[in-house]
């Protein structure tokens, strides 16, 4: 850890406090409690007419300054009914504030901000209460479980390297599906943004709210929006940190007694006529005398990870600010792996004059990771998963003098892969924005917006040379020179944004205006750049200048893309009860050749019919029913993809020579233009029982046409395919929240619960198809076929084992597939009763989009203590388990202990197959035995925390003090076999997967 | 106040103008374009070359000449220990089908993407656009490209039957409604692109450039094609047409070993060959053969440079082809010592192989080298073919070796058979199939022989000679002898029916993007 950086950063936190003295003036002073007489944390009291105010801390006291002119005080709490004071020569004033509806909350929209009682579209706020108290190492994380419509997965726990994919309402595209995300208005990725920065999150899910990005948002658009200093005059400081220890959820359990691996292995053989591989006597020696190796125990351990963030925020002059600086520092649970991240922020905002404002946004992050390897779930050699499962129980893997021992029997001893490799790869980001905001007259502002994103980093391979023992003699050798190699890959993207927008605001009678209208460039940089040489002469100098000159090699790469927008909105609404609103965005994109740009219009309104006069439903305090229509594009296909392109690199040496050459590699297609879109959405809002039950449901469909598809060309052509504006795709569903919260006495309860059931459907794939061409994609493992969800998994359905070779004569005919088949192997379905198992039996057999997603949470309060949890969900999506460890001894893995209860003459009763080496009749064709079913429910957060009371902590410098514990990942209920069912079964192999991590910490959050 | 509005709108009408569309046309930073590419000679050279990259490929992607050794599991000779390893299993073990992949699928798919290559290429230079390209260099090269597309036609068409005839540039929608045409009309095609290389090549390879096919190597593919077609007289003539050039251009290097391991890649037996240079001079130009083969656990280092899998173990009936240096077999010949076993054999055996004893890399090998994906060998040998004593070739596709497509001692048993088939066992197949007994220090053929007895001496001779070339498969189908030998075999369980493995089934892939394409009987 870096002990160091934490107390030098306290000491410079501290000596800021000690020269910071605030001014004492006039002032009121008092407490805000609810009816109960519990006071309220965190209430808005402003000096009405004037930008003065503060909030309330944790005892709910307050203090504010009474400008001149200052008559009243207007208290604002959300949930509660606004209250209004007139101050007159009160100097101590306690109120107590009634539950409301809360109509007053606003929520950041695209480009601006919306009172959430007048939303139209399909709209989803995170705010504080999912992000604190909770050890987040990516933002992303916080919406999992939180927000109706989204599907959040971790693919991986390795530090650093969360892999979170995000999917907002299904998958609309055969393309890249991610959202986009924004950060303060600013396209940055959320894995290198501070958790703990983060103010607000919103989700715009329908092409209302979304229609304003145009042709980025097709999948959604996430943005947001970092902490700012507050209006009110004064600062205040906060330390915020955690300390807790990380362990892998779900280890693989592999068979590591060395006499029975040898056994099974003997068995697997014979089943097929080959060879035994492992004499009677070697059994009985490894039965007497075994390494019995494990690397999963081995290798994994529990590891610590914390997190330091510090801030101070407030308000001087004209000028409010929020500075803070954190520290993640997480171990890996694996040797070698690790990860720190470094992070500041500065938020500015200053009134230069009167109705012009500027402001800044400069976040410096720096990431240090750290492994044997880069990505260590990335399959074959980096996947330190595989090296572990390769390294066969029956090896000796450290001899008694320490040493390495080189596999024998075995092809891999993951250790000297550990040990070999090293990885290296420091991240500076930059993101950084100013603007300046001019109010021209009364309502119209003009506002110009300049950013940059800028990431660049380094990263380190190399590999060194080791002093191993020979298996047998034991004898040691060293690794030639040449063994010693090391490489280096420096990688930066530059991304500019400049945006101008104007806005016009203006309310007569009961019509409330609003235009918002833009201009948006965005342009985009990233080049990279990769050196290597191996052979050097220690281990300690792996500096590539050491390394032999003629081992040398380089290579570039790069690519650039640019978009433009014009983009605008009206928004109108009549009485408050009225709701109406258009967007329209026209944009144009590099990444088409000859048809660059495209419109997208949407539409949207909503009636508060709780508003009417006629409307007389005492329990229904407010309903609000909306809908909306809109198109959306997508242009994220990857740059130049419309180009007929020429590798460069088809080189062939002539003699000894190397020649260039060069081939077309791309079919291009200078037609291709915008994936369009359609999203219909209808939704309403309830507020009953006092505000304390609040539901929010919607309705859409998601209609996507001329989906970019690499449609397959038969190979005759020289290509697999070529790239059409082609297919569609429609998610349909729906989504429900509800929350209820009560209060009884000290104790205060809330619950709420969010579920999403997304229907996929794949409508056309390749529209050059004509008649009764079949219209289908067939991959390895999966299918593109009109009415089934996107790459759905495609094969035989299996109904379980043949038994008896009675069973196996009487079944349909399996020769065809394989003619091995037999008792003990899987049996598959006939599906179309032709009495032979052939191509035509194969059928969707799964879908890889969860149809549910779900989330509850629930939160108990008592005096200062809450605890609170959140369990989380998706269902019906599946993962095929295919080689590596899934199947027996395959690729040189070892087997894991499900196949102890395997067929045999003596069990024929087991849940697995007959052995087999790698792959049998069983695994001859994709089939739904393989299939594992993803579906989980995860305790994936529980806390719980105290906040000191003023009466404790009152007398101290310290204004607020919270100390909290959580578990994170303590529980997963899920039928998948030994991985984490949050991996991803797509290009990489499942049984790669680095596992997620649950992690158990303890925090405190002290504001002084 | 009147200054701030100047300046502001001053700011926006600059941020406006500057805004110009000509920003979103931008072009590819790190790649090529194929529009306006072409413009000379030697950028056409550079096509010509990168259609190597479809035969040579890459490692899991597949390639039209993959792991040729690979066919040798599909023999009686060798068990594959891997069913993942391009599905070489799946054709020994008769239980391929259309959707099998691996080699199945490689030699279809970049078998036509070479063929693209080359007619793109021929459109090129046909199109009058190369201003600096002179008629004697056009025959040239288009005498190479022609040569390719035949080699590439010649194995689709004994592999799959009737394929698709590509004569020039497909668009998907033309591709979408093709047949296959009758495999002798394939035929006819590739032998009138061998006849006009024969014409155009010259007997130094373009640009003397080792790696290109000369006039030898086209006459030599000829009579090889010929040969698998059964067309024993022409072959017999095409052939002698190369014999004829024994001493100047062509003949049978002394020492057998080395033309497979490096150091003497452009032997005058060597006609022609698959270029590979190590990795790490070449990046990305180096085999992946020696990955595969070789003994393994070698010289105490973890990087186990020079190592290979060992994918096969190697069958007894392997073992008993290599006779004792008396030129009988094992079980015959007092030369024979059981405790001895790879003793006094055909020098070729030492030539092929490594075993216990035998030296490699400086290492004297024990019995610890020998292990076949992990597990012991049955019998303890590797293969030394492919092996380089040099280059790091490890686990990676840096093996330095050439590949052997076309070699002298082919064209001399070729001609031997194609004699005996025609005029019988005469002195003149005597003579061929001697010469290449000879080099190899055994004593030339029993005399006397009849035609049959002739021709299981040539099968004999050839299994030997050429074991872990790739093409005792080849030839099995060729004799129709395939449902005999590969239901030799006791170490694994095989299965080979005649009335449809001659054939690979048709990819399945190719059918379901094609739908004219019919299937092969059976599959």
């Amino acid at each position: 850890m870096k002990l160091a950086k934490f107390v030098q950063t306290l000491l410079v936190l501290s000596g800021l406090l000690l020269s910071t003295s605030l001014a004492a003036q006039q002032k009121v002073t008092g407490t805000v409690s609810d009816v109960d007489g519990e006071p309220l944390i965190g209430v808005n009291v402003l000096v009405k007419g004037t930008s003065s105010g503060t909030i309330t801390d944790f005892d709910g006291s307050y203090e504010v300054i009474i400008p001149e002119g200052g008559t009243v005080l207007i208290f604002s709490y959300t949930g509660f009914d606004n209250t209004e004071i007139t101050v007159g020569n009160q100097s101590v004033i306690d109120i107590t504030m009634e539950e409301g509806v809360s109509l007053e909350e606003v929520v950041v929209v695209g480009y601006s901000t919306q009172k959430k009682a007048n939303l139209t579209g399909a709209v989803t706020a995170i705010g504080q209460e999912n992000l604190r108290d909770r050890p987040l190492t990516s933002a992303a994380t916080a919406l999992q479980g939180s927000a109706p419509g989204v599907f959040v997965n971790q693919n991986s726990g390795q530090p650093g390297r969360d892999d979170v994919l995000i999917r907002i309402r299904g998958v609309g595209t055969l393309n890249n599906a991610n959202p986009l995300v924004l950060v303060d208005g600013i396209e940055a990725p959320l894995s290198n943004l501070n958790p703990d920065d983060i103010e607000s999150i919103t989700v715009l899910k329908d092409a209302a709210s979304s229609a304003i990005y145009g042709s980025r948002a097709a999948n959604g658009v996430v943005l947001v929006t970092t902490k700012r200093g507050t209006d009110q005059e004064g600062v205040s400081f906060n330390y915020n940190g955690y300390y807790g220890i990380t362990e892998a959820i779900r280890l693989p359990d592999i068979v590591d007694d060395a006499a029975t691996f040898a056994e099974l292995w003997n068995e697997a053989a014979t089943n097929f006529g080959e060879p035994e591989r492992f004499s009677a006597q070697q059994i009985a020696d490894f039965r007497a005398n075994s390494p019995n190796t494990n690397l999963f125990d081995q290798m994994f351990d529990s590891a610590p990870i914390q997190q330091h963030n510090f801030s101070v925020s407030g308000n001087s002059n004209k000028t409010n600010y929020r500075f803070s600086f954190g520290i993640l520092d997480q171990d890996g649970v694996v040797p070698k792996a690790d990860f720190q991240r470094f992070s500041t922020r500065l938020n500015l905002d200053t009134r230069v004059i009167d109705g012009l404002n500027i402001g800044v946004n400069l976040a410096l992050t720096r990431g240090d990771r750290n492994g044997a390897s880069e990505d260590l779930s990335a399959g074959g050699d980096a996947s330190i998963i595989a090296w572990m499962s390769r390294t066969m129980p029956i090896d000796e893997v450290i001899n008694s003098d320490g040493f390495l021992v080189r596999p024998n029997n075995g092809l891999v001893n993951g250790l000297i892969n550990n040990a070999r490799r090293d990885f290296n790869r420091i991240d500076n980001d930059i993101l950084g924005s100013t603007y300046a905001e001019y109010e021209i007259l009364d309502g119209w502002k003009v506002k110009g917006t300049a950013a940059i994103n800028y990431r660049h980093y380094f990263q380190r391979f190399t590999n060194i040379a080791l002093t191993t023992a020979d298996p047998i003699t034991n004898v040691l050798s060293t690794d030639p020179s040449a063994a010693r190699s090391a490489s280096r890959a420096a990688w930066n993207s530059l991304n500019i944004t400049t945006w101008l927008q104007t806005t016009y605001e203006k309310s007569f009678g009961p019509h409330d205006i609003k235009f918002l209208g833009g201009f948006n460039q965005e342009t985009s940089q990233t080049e990279s750049f990769n050196g290597s040489r191996t052979t050097f002469t220690s281990n300690n100098i792996l500096t590539l200048n050491a390394g032999d000159p003629s081992t040398a090699s380089n290579s570039e790469g790069g690519t650039q893309w640019a978009l433009q927008s014009y983009f605008g909105r009206f928004n109108y609404v009549f009485g408050d009860k009225y709701l109406f609103e258009a967007n329209v965005r026209y944009d144009g994109s590099s990444r088409f050749k000859n048809d660059k740009w495209g419109v997208f219009p949407s539409f949207s309104a909503g009636w508060i019919i709780s508003e009417e006069s006629f409307f007389n439903i005492p329990s229904i305090e407010f309903l609000k029913i909306r809908g909306s229509w809109g198109q959306l594009g997508n242009q994220n296909i990857g740059d130049f993809r419309y180009a007929r392109n020429l590798s460069l690199t088809q080189n062939y040496s002539f003699g000894e020579t190397i020649a260039q050459g060069v081939a077309q590699t791309s079919l291009g297609n200078p037609d291709l233009r915008w994936e369009v879109t359609t999203t219909t959405n209808i939704g309403f809002n309830m507020h009953l029982l006092n505000g304390k039950l609040q539901l929010e449901g919607d309705y859409f469909t998601r209609l996507t046409e001329d989906i970019l598809f690499d449609v397959p060309v038969p190979s005759i052509t020289g290509f697999g395919s070529q790239i059409l504006n082609s297919a569609e795709v429609e998610n349909r569903g729906w989504e429900l929240i509800a929350s209820y919260r009560e209060k009884v006495g000290d104790w205060t309860f809330s619950v709420g619960g969010n579920v999403t059931n997304v229907q996929n459907e794949l409508k056309k794939l390749n529209k050059t198809l004509s008649g009764d061409d079949v219209d289908r994609q067939i991959s390895q493992y999966t299918i593109l076929e009109p009415g089934a969800p996107i790459a759905a998994f495609f094969g035989y359905v299996s109904d379980g084992i043949f038994r008896s070779q009675a069973e196996l004569d009487a079944a349909p005919d399996h020769s065809a597939i394989n003619p091995n088949f037999g008792v003990g192997d899987i049996r598959l379905v006939d599906t179309n009763g032709d009495g032979i198992i052939g191509p035509d039996d194969r059928q969707v057999i799964g879908n890889q989009q969860p149809e549910w997603v779900y989330g509850f949470n629930l939160s108990v309060g008592f005096k200062g203590f809450e605890l609170s949890a959140l369990v989380q969900g998706a269902s019906n999506y599946y993962s095929y388990g295919y080689s590596h460890l899934f199947w027996p001894f395959d690729n040189s893995h070892g087997v894991d202990t499900r196949w102890l209860d395997r067929y045999t003459p003596d069990n024929t009763g087991a849940s697995m197959p007959r052995l087999f080496l790698g792959q049998g009749p069983s695994t001859s064709v994709v089939n739904s035995f393989w299939l594992l079913d993803r579906s989980h429910f995860r305790l994936r957060n529980v806390s719980l925390s105290y906040t000191f009371p003023q009466s404790l902590i009152g007398s101290t410098f310290i204004s607020g003090l919270k100390v909290y514990i959580n578990g994170q990942n303590l529980a997963t209920f899920t039928d998948f076999p030994f991985f984490d069912p949050e991996r991803e079964s797509g290009a990489q192999r499942a049984s790669s997967s680095f596992p997620n991590l649950s992690i158990i910490s303890g925090g405190v959050n002290l504001n002084f | 106040m009147k200054n701030l509005i100047y300046f502001l709108g001053l700011t926006i009408l600059l941020g406006i103008t500057s805004c110009s569309e000509d920003e979103l046309d931008l072009n590819p930073v790190d790649s090529g374009s194929v529009d306006g590419f072409f413009t000379s000679t030697s950028d056409l050279v550079a096509g010509v070359n990168g259609i190597y990259n479809a035969f040579t490929g890459d490692w899991w992607g597949g390639a039209f000449v993959h792991v040729q050794p690979h066919f040798e599991a599909a023999t009686e000779n060798a068990i594959i220990c891997c069913s993942w390893e391009y599905q070489y299993k799946q054709i020994a073990q008769g239980t391929m089908n259309s959707a099998t992949g691996g080699v199945i699928r490689f030699k279809w798919d970049y078998g036509y993407q070479a063929i693209f290559r080359i007619n793109s290429i021929l459109e090129v230079l046909r199109s009058g656009t190369i201003e600096d390209l002179t008629p004697e260099i056009s025959q040239q090269i288009e005498g190479e490209l022609r040569f390719l597309r035949a080699y590439v036609y010649h194995h689709l068409t004994f592999l799959y039957g009737d394929v698709p005839l590509v004569q020039s540039v497909l668009t998907p929608d033309e591709a979408r409604s093709i047949e296959r045409t009758d495999k002798s009309t394939v035929e006819t095609f590739m032998f009138a692109d061998l006849d006009f290389a024969i014409a155009n090549l010259n007997e130094q390879p373009f640009q003397g450039e080792f790696g290109r096919p000369t006039k030898v190597a086209a006459m030599t593919l000829k009579g090889q094609a010929l040969m698998y077609r059964n067309q024993f007289g022409d072959a017999a003539n095409t052939l002698a047409q190369v014999m004829a050039l024994e001493g100047s251009a062509v003949q049978l290097d002394s020492d057998y070993e080395s033309l497979f391991r490096g150091a003497n890649e452009q032997s005058p037996e060597i006609i022609w060959s698959l270029q590979y240079v190590d990795n790490e001079v070449g990046d990305g130009e180096g085999n992946f053969l020696a990955a595969h083969y070789g003994p393994n656990q070698l010289d105490g280092t973890s990087a186990s440079q020079g190592g290979g899998w060992g994918s096969f173990q190697y069958t007894q009936a392997l073992l008993d082809e290599y006779y004792m240096t008396d030129g009988l077999p094992s079980d015959q010949s007092p030369l024979y010592d059981a405790n001895n076993p790879f003793a006094n054999r055909d020098s070729r055996f030492e030539g092929t192989f490594f075993f216990p004893g035998t030296v490699y890399r400086g290492t004297v090998l024990t019995e610890n080298n020998f292990l076949s994906n992990g597990a012991e060998k049955t019998i303890k040998i590797a293969s030394r073919k492919w092996k380089t004593e040099t280059s790091n070739n490890s686990f990676s596709n840096n093996g330095a070796a050439d590949f052997v497509l076309l070699r002298y001692a082919d064209v001399l048993l070729m001609y031997a058979e194609a004699i005996n088939e025609t005029a019988g066992p005469n002195s003149e197949a005597y003579d061929a199939i001697n010469k290449v007994r000879a080099r190899a220090n055994m004593p030339p053929i029993a005399e006397g022989l009849s035609q049959d007895q002739m021709r299981e001496e040539i099968k004999h001779e050839r299994e030997v000679e050429f074991f872990l070339e790739g093409t005792r498969y080849f030839d099995l189908l060729r004799w129709r002898d395939a449902q005999d030998v590969l239901l030799q075999v006791t170490e694994e369980t095989r299965s080979f029916d005649p009335s449809k493995h001659y054939l690979w089934p048709v990819p399945q892939f190719a059918i379901d993007q094609s739908p004219n394409i019919s299937q092969n009987p059976g599959y």
